[in-house]
């Protein structure tokens, strides 16, 4: 029986947000490439709890439970392709001069991610999609002699729609074989 | 049983079996309608293909 152990980044791409999933189909991917070594970082934040504790006992008689934040997802990136760069910022850009003017007026990127993991175990990787991801753009590391300027994407996890049930959904994960077949893993 | 043309590769985790795009193989009606047109679209439906005999001799047995 294989194991389904997720970890590593084989490949970050990004399009244009949707929010249903038969429109994920449709997305255009552009491959954010050369991440950020250790800066991928998906966190499923939980739901707060409350406990209501009686004065005269010593005990929760109720726990209510809050939704907690959306999830995030942070990824680094090192490289600053102008194509990536005006997905990201309010950019005025001129390819014919290789031109950017970062407009005052702040950007947040409607942005769909999908994350493809390295193969860890048993040949198979998972592949991530968050066709719904409000992204906003900083930069890290100061110009000097050993290090770069990385981008950081910082992107809280919106829905979309489920085809067949019109759920609210927030991710699809597929899992896959190395070189990228889907899996039956039905039982016979 | 149906036999059926793989449009994607498809790895199938009951047989381990690795199903490579072109593919012409005999799979159970379950099977057939799961990846079909209704389902995840990744085979569609063909008619056995011409077998020579002396494969045709050893019995060849469904895949799936």
């Amino acid at each position: 029986m294989a194991t389904n152990i997720v970890g590593g980044v084989e490949k970050i791409e990004i399009g244009v947000a949707v929010t249903t999933e038969a429109a994920v189909t449709s997305i255009t991917w552009t491959a954010l490439e050369n991440i950020a070594p250790d800066t991928v970082l998906y966190t499923r934040n939980s739901d707060t709890e409350t406990d209501l504790i009686p004065e005269d006992k010593d005990v929760a008689i109720l726990t209510f439970y809050q939704t907690g934040e959306a999830d995030q997802i942070t990824i680094g990136v090192i490289e600053q392709k102008p194509e990536i760069m005006n997905m990201l910022e309010d950019n005025e850009y001129t390819a014919a001069t290789s031109r950017t003017v970062t407009l005052a007026k702040r950007k947040v990127a409607n942005l769909a991610i999908r994350l493809t993991t390295r193969s860890m175990k048993d040949a198979r990787k998972q592949i991530v999609i968050l066709p719904n991801v409000r992204v906003v753009t900083t930069y890290a590391n100061n110009y000097n002699k050993t290090s770069v300027q990385q981008l950081l994407l910082t992107g809280k996890v919106g829905s979309f729609k489920t085809t067949t049930s019109a759920k609210d959904a927030i991710s699809i994960k597929t899992w896959v074989t190395e070189a990228g077949a889907p899996i039956d893993s039905s039982t016979p | 049983m149906k036999w059926v043309k793989f449009n994607y590769d498809l790895f199938v985790e009951a047989t381990g079996k690795l199903h490579k795009v072109g593919e012409v193989a005999e799979v159970s009606n379950e099977f057939a309608q799961r990846h079909g047109k209704e389902g995840t679209g990744i085979v569609r439906e063909t008619s056995k293909p011409k077998i020579d005999l002396e494969k045709d001799a050893e019995g060849e047995k469904p895949v799936v």
